[in-house]
């Protein structure tokens, strides 16, 4: 997984000077808060439900390898095929694998975070197999050559006129007169081009939200169709999917149901939800020929049994990020990492490591709106501050930092020589903010005022007015 | 890739022995005992329906997703309910329809001028028609199993989705719905149908400025004809 966080406050700086992305930054406060918030409120249980979620996910992951294996048997039972992957060079090779014992030329592909991990497309490219994203939001930056911005609105960073722009110039052979300034006619377009697209692919591939080890089948949640599109018409199905992808049983998958739209998009239920179990059968007049099951590892095992395991019960619906100050003022792409928002700054340094995706648990005001929506109760700005001490114990923060925070510590171990220094500060700020009370710039503080002025202090320091104010209650 | 499968599960089993999780008898224990089980965690209140309330459910929240709904009483009904349905969206008289034994008396005689054939979809119709498994009435989402009843491509290529639901087939929660589904379609060791596919209103897209857009790669409309 490539990773590029380390310039994360490069990037941030621009995309708060990007006015097209601001614009369409603007959606993701508008849309989904209200209505998650909306779907939420209008389930009584759904506070408990949340709690019972959470006790599922927590029992799988204390019994993962045994639900695996059974998941495996029933695949198999079913005619279908299972695939492990240790790592992501393992899992491009066995889907490039089985797409070149299917002769294939074109696959199709339905939303996928994970083939996003694994940087599939470029494999499969390299190698000479067009792989087509047919999810609107997927084929729209995959038009541009860029990676999605949101793990469940991958072209939300857009607005339909740099999407109108796409479409004109790589749909040439199309009326240069059309109408196309509407969502309506952008979807129209996307829905006839990629018609014929399904039916020519050879391997249909697709992510799923769920394993379900009772039945031996993968699930995938979508409300476009063209998941089911892709993973119908070609002769080879894959289902790319990780290992706590599992649940037990169909009631199981039911109640984590109940979480996922309503705190992704604030449905009730998605439009499609799929379950795929085996190949064509005996009598059946379409659907694919092979089922194909990859399991992939890629660092999570190496999370069960620590201070990080939680981050697994995660069920990719977006909401920490949909609720995300800092995604609301950088969006996506700032974070330079597959996942983004607060679940990526915590599940990037445990997959790619501390040392390249150090500035992402950083990129947090601790607020808590993350956790809060979390339906699965991931305790995402705990997480975040267990990967801050961890990167201060590696020695990967900025040397100016780390002194600055252990002068800081020091201080704060020591009150009288906090007061001091305090009551030393406070009325030199206060000179600074002249009759404005605002300081416009400040050594070693750039960060904050190049942006913004910073609040100047009154000039007493908390202590002495506390001690005043004791005074004259006394008096 | 064996030896993939072995580093996998041995990692996992190394992480659990080394934690204060249960041992792989107990794991085994665990696991087996839920997947007998089968218990559902919790089920809304709102689920808990029967008969016409459940009906009445299934309607109004397959209604507000954007689906259309006709009640007719017996199956002889069906054609003309069909027909009715592309006179009023002024669609040519001509349907796609799976071989659904229910299908076999659905009144076709009393509609000599509708067309209508039977087999998968190859996108070239506008309307197809298949008959639902089961449905669920807390979310008016239905569920259709794959086979030559009712082929899968009917569900997602053409651009009007007609569904006849028998209401002796809907159930109150998800749970129950699912559960009926699996328990009959998995007597003697059978595995699933290939599919179940879940569906809850027309095909959608909200990924041009997050507004709701009908029709993506899926149906336009969906229209469904409760039975009984």
């Amino acid at each position: 997984m490539k990773v590029h966080s380390a310039d994360f406050i490069e990037r941030s700086a621009e995309a708060i000077g990007d006015a097209q992305l601001q614009r369409a930054l603007g959606n993701v406060r508008a849309g989904f808060i209200g209505k998650r918030a909306k779907a939420a409120a209008a389930l009584p249980e759904f506070e408990a439900i949340r709690d019972a979620a959470v006790d599922i996910k927590n029992h799988v992951l204390g019994h993962l390898d045994v639900y695996l294996e059974r998941f495996e048997t029933n695949v198999k039972a079913a005619g279908g095929h299972v695939h492990w992957a240790r790592d992501d060079d393992e899992a491009r090779s066995i889907i490039l694998d089985i797409c070149r014992k299917a002769d294939a030329k074109t696959v199709t592909k339905g939303k996928s975070m994970l083939t996003e991990e694994i940087e599939l497309n470029a494999h499969l490219q390299e190698h000479g197999i067009e792989a087509v994203e047919t999810d609107l939001g997927e084929y729209i930056i995959q038009l541009r050559g860029e990676t999605p911005s949101h793990i469940i609105a991958p072209a939300v960073h857009l607005n339909r006129d740099q999407v109108e722009a796409d479409f004109r110039r790589v749909h040439s052979h199309l009326d240069r007169t059309r109408v196309l300034d509407s969502p309506e006619s952008l979807l129209g377009e996307a829905r006839e081009v990629l018609r014929q697209r399904y039916f020519e692919a050879d391997v249909g591939i697709t992510g799923a939200n769920f394993l379900v080890a009772e039945t031996g089948s993968s699930v995938i949640v979508t409300n476009e169709g063209n998941g089911d599109l892709t993973q119908t018409l070609p002769r080879v199905h894959i289902a790319l999917a990780s290992i706590e992808k599992i649940v037990p049983t169909m009631e199981d998958l039911s109640t984590i149901l109940r979480l996922l739209a309503r705190s992704a998009t604030g449905q009730e239920m998605s439009v499609y939800t799929t379950i795929s179990t085996g190949p064509r059968r005996d009598g059946d007049q379409d659907g694919p020929e092979e089922y194909h099951v990859v399991l992939l590892d890629n660092g999570r095992s190496a999370l069960l049994g620590t201070e990080f395991q939680e981050v697994l019960r995660c069920i990719r619906c977006g909401a920490c990020m949909n609720h995300c100050p800092v995604f609301h003022a950088v969006g996506g792409h700032a974070y330079g990492a597959v996942y983004p928002g607060p679940i990526g700054a915590v599940i990037t340094p445990a997959l790619a490591g501390i040392d390249k995706a150090g500035h992402l648990p950083n990129a947090s005001t601790f607020c808590g709106r993350c956790e809060s929506v979390c339906p699965m109760r991931i305790p995402l700005p705990k997480l975040m501050r267990q990967w801050r001490e961890k990167e201060y114990e590696q020695g990967y923060q900025p040397g100016g930092m780390r002194r600055g925070m252990s002068l800081w510590a020091f201080a704060a171990r020591h009150p009288r020589l906090y007061r001091i220094g305090a009551s030393i500060a406070a009325p030199l700020l206060s000179r600074l903010g002249g009759t404005r009370h605002r300081i416009s710039r400040l050594p070693f503080a750039s960060g904050w005022t190049d942006a913004r002025d910073l609040p100047a202090p009154e000039g007493e320091t908390f202590m002495q007015a506390y001690a005043k104010s004791k005074t004259r209650n006394a008096a | 890739m064996s030896s993939a499968r072995k580093t996998i599960l041995e990692r996992i089993g190394k992480a659990m022995d080394e934690g204060l999780v249960p041992t792989l008898s107990e794991r085994q224990q665990g696991a087996n005992a839920r997947l007998s089980e089968k218990k559902p965690a919790l089920v809304p209140a709102s689920a808990n329906v029967f008969g016409e309330e459940a009906i009445a459910l299934f309607s109004a929240k397959a209604e507000a997703v954007n689906a259309t709904v006709v009640r007719i009483s017996s199956s002889a009904e069906i054609a003309s309910a069909v027909t009715d349905y592309l006179a009023t969206k002024n669609l040519p008289a001509k349907i796609r329809r799976g071989a659904d034994p229910l299908l076999d008396q659905a009144g076709w005689e009393s509609e000599p001028l509708l067309d209508v054939s039977i087999g998968p979809s190859d996108g070239s119709d506008i309307a197809g028609l298949s008959v639902a498994a089961s449905a669920v009435a807390e979310t008016g989402t239905l569920t259709l199993c794959s086979g030559p009843e009712n082929p899968t491509t009917l569900n997602f290529l053409p651009d009007y989705h007609l569904i006849v639901l028998p209401v002796d087939r809907l159930h109150g929660s998800l749970e129950k719905s699912l559960r009926r589904l699996v328990d009959e379609a998995t007597v003697e060791d059978r595995a699933l149908p290939r599919v179940v596919n879940l569906v809850t209103g027309p095909s959608r897209s909200g990924d041009v400025e997050q507004q709701i857009v009908l029709g993506a790669h899926g149906p336009r409309a969906l229209h469904i004809i409760l039975l009984g």
